[in-house]
């Protein structure tokens, strides 16, 4: 409960500024750990303080005891916590959190799918309109997928225009999306030349506990498979369109890409679904593109080097996480009963 | 419009495949489809009932205090940070500011949605945060402003006042200090029918004239309530209707309120049981591990 912190180089130490404000320091700067209150001022009188621990923003722990002991004792447990092989919120270094997923819950979207991966919630709509084919592709339909990491998900966003990695992880999901051939644009092409459908997927994050990507790629796939499309007549001669919303095709998919992420720890330890906090904490980050047995993509933004033993780690990882969310999403599609 | 730069661009003379659709319904049409003779609805309510509500708060693990509503297949999710310093301010306020975001996102409309806020996002927002300001006890956070953030994950009529309620919900989730708790309900008129709790076709019949000319009255009304004050904190109408129309709509309105009241109440108090529950437990642990250490 006292240790929310994890994997910290055993080189930190603790600041006391005045008594109130605790401080760690580790490998990436200072980081507070929590509030320190004393009832006299700090260092008149070592014994017998009350001290208060706010140990994040909605839990307070009062606790009697020496101050210098607690902090020591917090340092055993910063120390120790990797140790154990337990990570903050309970699990083991290897496991991942609980998936579940929701599909085709937005009747206004044409497809729909809803992601919680632990704390983190992603929500996909796939929007259909109607648009002539572009002239350099006239057989083609447009997929146009955009990332919404609104304020409303995490403190670390503010209103205004997307974020820097709002763009890049849209970028991502475009690449992924375009290189996995999960849909094949000439099935969105009605009359080439003329008229072909557009299809916007917006992912909108709705609660930022890390592992963003993993969630986007899964709740697109998922709402890419919910996608019935109505049905349209097209006359070249009269340029005249008719759609009828009883007959609905529904959109193929070919093959369904799963991403997993990993977080590096002081360039050697490698944890799987990181939440918020260990994202921020963390040296680097990979995320691995799984298709069906072959690897489609790895992202990997800088951050620590990897070893190539600790990539062939990550794959293997990422490969039985892959089988094991594509089973999920059958299930969730089936679900829907069609 | 501005090219934005910093998303994906579909093409740009893309448009919704329901402008295609056979459509030959006229507003006496849309008026019999929506109302049966005996004076129900197409969901089979009364005109005067309202949709069933769930409310939640807590959904978001990043913020303060949050909330989510469903009426039906109105969907609203709310959230409410810390405050912090408000940006770009050189004078000292005495009260706190409230800053409220109201969204809808892209696909939760008929018509897709550009991500941009367009003029009548910008209007909602602004009625958000007069329905809200008269409740927060403003003063206890000088110089500071608290966020609030409210997107319409679906929309299918009177997503203004679910998202009234629940960023109502949202704050007192926050431990934002309140007078009161703030609920909301959504009025449509057409002619001599009143529709509470309009669904998203009942409003688009309700912003057209009726067509026989006896009555002009159309619109729609929502009006944000404070129970405990009796007091209403925010009343926005557009349409033309006539005074007597008005008046007998508020009182309505405020019936309506007064039954959403509870519902909310009711959702806190069973989060605050949560929490205290939990809490329990917690500390119960923290004395047998506290033997251990010392």
């Amino acid at each position: 409960m006292r240790s929310r912190n994890n994997v910290l180089k055993p080189n930190f130490r603790i600041y006391a500024k005045t008594g109130i404000l605790c401080l760690i320091y580790g490998q990436h700067g200072f980081r507070q750990i929590g509030y320190v209150v004393l009832m006299e001022p700090f260092g008149v009188a070592w014994k017998d303080h009350v001290i208060f621990l706010f140990n994040s923003h909605k839990s307070v722990h009062k606790r009697e005891c020496n101050p210098f002991i607690t902090l020591l004792i917090l340092l055993q447990n910063f120390s120790s916590a990797p140790a154990q092989g337990v990570r903050p919120d309970g699990r083991s270094l290897q496991k991942f959190r609980p998936v579940s997923i929701n599909v085709g819950s937005i009747k206004t979207a044409e497809g729909s799918a809803i992601v919680k991966i632990g704390n983190t919630v992603v929500v996909c709509g796939i929007k259909a309109e109607l648009a002539a084919p572009k002239a350099e592709e006239p057989n083609r339909g447009y997929l146009v997928p955009n990332v919404e990491l609104p304020p409303l998900c995490s403190p670390k966003f503010r209103p205004g225009p997307p974020s820097d990695q709002a763009q890049v992880s849209s970028n991502f999901i475009a690449e992924t999306l375009a290189h996995s051939g999960c849909v094949d644009l000439t099935d969105l092409c009605i009359v080439p030349e003329h008229l072909a459908w557009v299809l916007h997927c917006d992912l909108i994050c709705l609660d930022h506990d890390g592992s963003l990507l993993d969630a986007c790629v899964i709740a697109l796939v998922a709402a890419l498979r919910t996608v019935k499309l109505p049905h349209v007549s097209y006359d070249v001669n009269t340029e005249a369109t008719v759609v009828s919303t009883e007959k609905r095709n529904k959109l193929q998919v070919y093959n369904t890409p799963v991403a997993t992420t990993y977080a590096i720890f002081d360039d050697e330890i490698l944890l799987p679904d990181p939440t918020n906090e260990e994202e921020t904490l963390s040296s680097g980050a990979v995320t691995v593109v799984i298709q069906g047995d072959m690897l489609c993509s790895v992202h990997k933004p800088g951050g620590s080097p990897l070893t190539e033993s600790q990539l062939q780690e990550c794959v293997s990882g990422a490969l039985k996480r892959a089988e094991y969310i594509n089973k999920l999403v059958n299930t969730a599609i089936k679900s829907l009963g069609t | 419009m501005p090219v934005d730069s910093r998303r994906l661009q579909g093409p740009e003379n893309a448009n919704s495949y329901t402008l295609y659709l056979p459509n030959s319904n006229t507003c006496r049409g849309l008026l019999n489809d929506l109302i049966t003779n005996d004076k129900k609805r197409k969901d089979g309510r009364g005109l005067s009932d309202h949709r069933r509500i769930y409310m939640k708060t807590g959904v978001v693990s990043q913020a303060k205090g949050s909330a989510y509503i469903e009426q039906n297949n109105t969907k609203v999710i709310c959230s409410v940070f810390d405050p912090r310093e408000i940006p770009r301010k050189s004078d000292y306020s005495v009260n706190g500011e409230l800053y409220c975001e109201f969204k809808f996102a892209p696909f939760s409309c008929i018509k897709w949605r550009s991500h941009q806020p367009d003029a009548f996002e910008k209007e909602c927002s602004l009625i958000l945060r007069r329905s809200l300001e008269p409740a927060v006890c403003r003063h206890e956070f000088p110089n500071f402003q608290v966020d609030v953030y409210a997107l319409v994950l679906e929309n299918d009529g009177s997503a203004l006042a679910a998202a009234i309620t629940c960023a109502g919900l949202a704050l007192a989730d926050a431990s934002v200090p309140m007078y009161d708790l703030v609920v909301a309900a959504t009025l449509g008129i057409h002619g001599d029918n009143k529709f509470l709790d309009p669904s998203a076709e009942e409003e688009s019949l309700c912003n057209i004239s009726p067509p026989d000319g006896r009555s002009h009255n159309h619109g729609i009304i929502t009006a944000a309530f404070s129970p405990a004050h009796q007091q209403m904190s925010d009343f926005a109408q557009s349409g033309v209707m006539d005074i007597e129309c008005v008046t007998s709509s508020i009182e309505v309105l405020r019936e309506a309120c007064e039954i959403i009241y509870p519902l909310s109440q009711q959702c806190l108090l069973k989060s605050v049981t949560k929490v205290f529950k939990k809490k329990q437990t917690e500390t119960k642990l923290d004395i047998s591990s506290d033997k251990i250490e010392y």
